[in-house]
């Protein structure tokens, strides 16, 4: 009950500044929008290189997305709160990480296929394209959190937790972008999704319990 | 209402540094149940971070806190059940009211009900401002309102940083009545604060950084 009124507030919070959690989603649509203009208006070229030009839009919506996660609550000392909760912080973590993926995670997978479509993206390759995202973009948000936390309260924090965290990011995105590219060639995409769907449960288990290790640390400092 | 569970929370020959500088060595303290403890000491002699580190928000680089007879890293959850809080920052959303900032602090802490929630607000005179946004509060408000997370937790440690700061003479005698009441209920209190205390029916204990 106490953990659903938390995810309630979580949400409300976000819901509040909603402006905030629209320019993710439009920075996605505008850097997908480029390829067709830049590249080649070509339904074949399109939809050859639709998966990844999709899958890097998010992955950089993501992280641009990221960068509220703890700021506000550290700088006015909510954090402190969290951290001294009764409730265990990784679960209170888990839970602001739900909340942020609900608000940011969820929009980006109803656009992305609408993006889809202008790069001439099969039916199949579409839905690939929306389960791939929602095994993936669960990753990308832990690990990314696991980034914020790391660089909390750091000047040019933006562009470090760039450096840091798109490196980890390359797996997902191989996966990610590769089941879309097989949907789209009609071959099996099962490989693609297990591997994905391991490494959301491989982030889930650890993910959480390493960042409240990590804000201990952070905050102390 | 008389606070049963008896405790005591022991500071042993703690130390803390800031990056290469030590800013304290060697403190030690002692608090039971029904004791007051002021820390005193110049700006920038480590009240906040001495707070801090009694919080476990801080680790010390050496001693340790005790709360009864084990350290407070090895039962957190217990410890800070026991324990409030409140810092230099009021620690409240910005885009939430009031109230629901209570809220969420309950559900934060365990428990509460809305009426307890309504009687706190009125108590530190802020029903009137209940539904606007923590943003739109002036500082004193924000102020009263991490002041009613006193009255809706049921710790018996209370760890007040400043507490006085922004208040007016009302608010400033109404927190001194909810510390006296505390202390004489059996409740134990360590704060920090730039002016003389007055608690003419408390013994005050005091701990001086240098």
């Amino acid at each position: 009950m106490a953990l659903y009124k938390l995810f309630h507030y979580e949400l409300l919070t976000a819901k509040r500044s909603l402006h905030e959690c629209l320019y993710p989603i439009m920075v996605f649509g505008l850097i997908v929008t480029l390829f067709p203009l830049s590249v080649s208006t070509d339904p074949k070229t399109l939809s050859m290189i639709a998966p990844g030009v999709v899958w890097v839009g998010v992955l950089l919506a993501c992280l641009l997305s990221m960068d509220r996660l703890f700021r506000e609550d550290w700088e006015s000392g909510f954090l402190d709160r969290m951290l001294l909760s009764s409730q265990s912080l990784s679960v209170l973590i888990l839970i602001k990480l739900l909340a942020h993926w609900v608000v940011l995670g969820l929009p980006l997978i109803l656009v992305a296929p609408l993006l889809g479509l202008f790069l001439h993206l099969t039916y199949q390759a579409e839905l690939a394209l929306v389960v791939s995202l929602l095994l993936g973009t669960p990753i990308l948000m832990l690990i990314g959190a696991m980034g914020v936390a790391l660089t909390l309260g750091l000047r040019n924090q933006g562009l470090l937790l760039m450096i840091l965290v798109i490196p980890f990011f390359i797996p997902v995105l191989i996966f990610g972008s590769s089941a879309v590219g097989s949907a789209n060639q009609q071959l099996s995409v099962t490989g693609q999704y297990g591997f994905l769907a391991g490494l959301l449960l491989l982030s889930l288990c650890f993910v959480p319990w390493t960042i409240a290790g990590i804000l201990r640390i952070g905050v102390a400092n | 209402m008389q606070i049963t569970p008896l405790n005591q929370l022991r500071g042993q020959h703690l130390e803390a540094t800031l990056g290469e500088a030590c800013i304290f060595s060697n403190v030690n303290f002692n608090l039971e149940n029904g004791q007051l403890l002021q820390v005193l000491g110049p700006n920038g002699a480590g009240k906040t971070s001495l707070l801090r580190l009694i919080c476990g928000l801080l680790p010390p680089t050496q001693g340790q806190v005790l709360w009864g007879d084990a350290p407070i890293e090895s039962q957190r959850e217990i410890y800070h059940q026991e324990m409030t809080f409140i810092g230099h920052k009021a620690g409240m959303r910005e885009t939430l009211s009031a109230v629901e900032n209570l809220q969420m602090d309950c559900a934060l802490t365990g428990g509460n009900s809305e009426a307890a929630i309504e009687s706190a607000l009125q108590q530190l005179g802020l029903l009137q401002a209940a539904t606007i946004l923590v943003r739109q509060l002036s500082a004193g408000q924000r102020r009263r309102l991490a002041l009613c997370r006193l009255l809706l937790g049921t710790a018996v440690l209370w760890v007040l940083d400043e507490p006085f700061s922004n208040l007016d003479k009302d608010a400033s005698t109404l927190l001194h009545g909810f510390i006296e009441q505390h202390v004489q209920q059996g409740g134990m209190v360590i704060l920090t604060c730039h002016h003389d205390l007055d608690f003419p029916h408390l013994p005050i204990e005091y701990l001086r950084l240098e």
